[in-house]
């Protein structure tokens, strides 16, 4: 049994209890959903608090142009001179409370984002308003070693909608750092929230829980990009209790040397007519690791559910590892679901064809790749965040 | 007239089986050949290692394109220096549209002969005289690479990539494999249109029924891995008549 190091007199938070986190403690590889994840790395790391903003623009960081309204949240704490949000604004409320949890805690990490965050992030759209501009929420790290617990709450209000993109970083320089992230998410009557994350923490670690309500009518999208980190390890949980909901998971992961990425996602039908869409791409590099777990459930009463969850994975070089577990537990007798994984590589007939057309064998690469990803990218509508995730990943 | 390709006592194995044994081929500047012969004779093999695929390995004997062995040479290398393979089945690459597609590939050329990129008026201007050559319809040419382009629409599409790089000496193998009359009609076309006193072709065929579009100069069957009959336009109609039986008998005798 074991826990992570941290430099306790570094870390300055009221009524922290230190007695809480010294007793919770890692998850073991017996434990079915962290048997793929190897914490060497992260216990070796003696982890500080480190709370501060350092930052004085926003020029020096890795971002896409940002529109709408933005939130930077460095190294934990709110940086009010970088982010850029009307005091006020139509059909939105933005706020930052004392943490309150409403995730349930059941691993490690809920329990350290449980003690260890100050302030959480809290939006609500008000009841029929549609915001027309996004809400990008900048999460960095800008301090190494540093130990980042941060907290977001939505509460989509029935027949609102909102699109909210996040970006998890860190700074240049900055390297085994941890941000331990908790996303809950209520989504209302006929509400639409499309979530896009992007995550690139480069030298640096992340965990990332979701856990997601939809009531009736409701419509939720997330589109996950996960380029890099020595370790990053995504939970998404969502909770279908309402019908005609739509439902869709998409991702690309594209773990290189030494990274790893671990995607176990949960969509739990627990309201007939349904439709859920899961699509997870993982392009994994030299001595990149890369894992999609997702299960969907269809409870006893949830008829008519459509689900499909697909998980495709190409292996770039022969040290490339990737483990893909789709999982159906069907409780219901009247549902159409599929679910399907391959594991391959590059087709060497389509790159014979574009090489013999004169592209050099990095330039036919970068086409196939994109013809890998194109469905999932497409998914991010905003054409700059496209531009910038396939400089992303075509160049490294 | 100066030699484009010469083939010498070229054997070549894939995967460990020997495919062609000894073949010899030369071919002028000006000139359509046809190289025609039964099923696993070697004609889908030829020109793979004449387009440089990789398993493709060359045991013996070697090929001179404009007096260059290029048989260590890339596949893109080989395009680079005025090659230019017709696939039988053309590759679908979704996401990828087929302009910029041809754009990188004129530009990646360009590069590497030390030119200077097209400018995109100049791209342009040369995508949309070329497209009219086969017909290829405005929206194809804007979707992903042959992504659920039909038969005749695949074929069309290599022959509009053939006419953008204007290749020296292009190969085209079974483009007439799953065309309809009216698609075999334009693509021949297409060719004939592109054929100059300073290009070469070499077209593969199971049937003759190309060779009445396309006319070639030169017929040569190949059976077994060589070629074992060479002749005019009339050796085609003989093929045509009479199959390819009696090669195979006169072979063994």
């Amino acid at each position: 049994m074991s826990t992570l190091n941290f430099n306790k007199d570094s870390f300055s938070i009221d009524n922290l209890s230190w007695a809480s986190v010294d007793a919770a403690k890692l998850p073991k590889k017996s434990e079915e959903n962290w048997r793929y994840l190897k914490w060497g790395k992260l216990k070796k790391i003696n982890f500080h608090g480190d709370f501060k903003n350092y930052l004085s623009n926003l020029d020096d960081l890795d971002l896409p142009q940002l529109d709408g309204y933005t939130i930077v949240i460095e190294n934990g704490v709110f940086n009010d001179k970088l982010s850029h949000i009307p005091t006020h604004l139509d059909g939105l409320e933005f706020s930052f409370t004392k943490n309150n949890s409403l995730v349930k805690e059941d691993s490690y990490f809920d329990v350290l984002n449980t003690c260890f965050v100050n302030k959480s992030v809290n939006i609500r759209t008000v009841a029929n308003a549609i915001i027309k501009e996004p809400i990008n929420i900048v999460n960095v790290i800008t301090s190494s070693e540093g130990f980042v617990n941060t907290n977001t709450h939505l509460y989509l209000s029935t027949n609102s909608s909102l699109t909210l993109n996040e970006f998890y970083l860190a700074s240049d320089k900055t390297i085994n750092g941890l941000t331990n992230h908790q996303c809950s998410i209520s989504i209302e009557k006929e509400a639409k929230l499309v979530l896009n994350r992007y995550q690139y923490p480069n030298h640096n670690f992340q965990i990332c829980k979701d856990v997601i309500l939809q009531e009736e009518d409701s419509y939720y999208t997330s589109n996950n990009f996960s380029s890099s980190g020595i370790l990053v390890r995504n939970d998404v949980r969502v909770k279908v209790s309402g019908e005609n909901c739509h439902t869709e998971l998409n991702g690309i992961f594209t773990p290189s040397s030494n990274e790893f990425i671990d995607n176990h996602t949960l969509i739990d039908h627990a309201a007939p007519n349904c439709k859920s869409f899961e699509n997870y791409k993982g392009l994994i590099k030299s001595n990149g690791i890369g894992v999609f777990n997702g299960k969907v459930i269809v409870e006893k009463d949830a008829q008519r559910i459509e689900a499909f969850q697909q998980n495709n994975n190409i292996l770039i070089h022969d040290d490339s590892t990737v483990y893909s577990k789709p999982e159906l537990e069907i409780y219901a007798d009247d549902v159409k679901c599929s679910h399907g994984s391959t594991t391959g590589q590059f087709d060497d007939e389509a790159l014979f064809y574009l090489r013999s057309r004169g592209l050099s064998q990095d330039a036919a690469m970068e086409y196939l790749t994109l013809g890998f990803v194109h469905e999932i990218l497409d998914c991010f509508k905003n054409s700059n965040h496209r531009e910038f995730i396939l400089k992303k990943f075509l160049l490294n | 007239m100066d030699t484009v390709l010469k083939i010498e006592n070229l054997h070549c194995q894939v995967q460990g089986q020997q495919i062609l044994k000894g073949l010899n081929l030369e071919i002028k500047r000006g000139e359509v050949h046809a190289i025609m012969g039964p099923n696993g004779s070697g004609k889908s093999t030829l020109s793979s290692v004449l387009a440089g695929k990789e398993d493709y390995e060359i045991t013996a004997g070697q090929i001179l394109y404009q007096n260059e062995d290029i048989g260590e040479l890339s596949p893109e290398e080989r395009s680079w220096k005025g090659m230019f393979l017709a696939f039988q089945y053309p590759v679908e690459i979704p996401g990828v549209s087929n302009i910029n597609f041809l754009r990188t590939a004129l530009n990646e050329r360009n590069k590497a002969l030390g030119r200077d990129q097209i400018s995109a008026k100049d791209f342009l201007r040369l995508v949309s005289e070329k497209s009219s050559l086969v017909g290829l319809d405005n929206k194809l040419k804007n979707r992903s690479v042959n992504e659920g382009f039909s038969g005749g629409e695949k074929k069309r599409n290599e022959i509009f990539q053939m006419a953008m790089l204007e290749p020296t000496l292009s190969i085209l193998d079974e483009t007439d494999s799953g065309l309809d009359i009216d698609a075999l009609k334009i693509v021949s076309n297409g060719v004939n249109t592109l054929k100059s006193e300073d290009n070469a072709t070499i077209v593969i065929t199971h049937y003759q029924r190309l060779l009445d579009y396309i006319v070639p100069d030169f017929v040569h069957v190949l059976y077994d891995g060589k070629i074992v009959k060479s002749g005019d336009k009339s050796l085609a109609l003989d093929l045509e008549e009479r199959g390819y039986d009696w090669l195979k008998l006169e072979k063994a005798l």
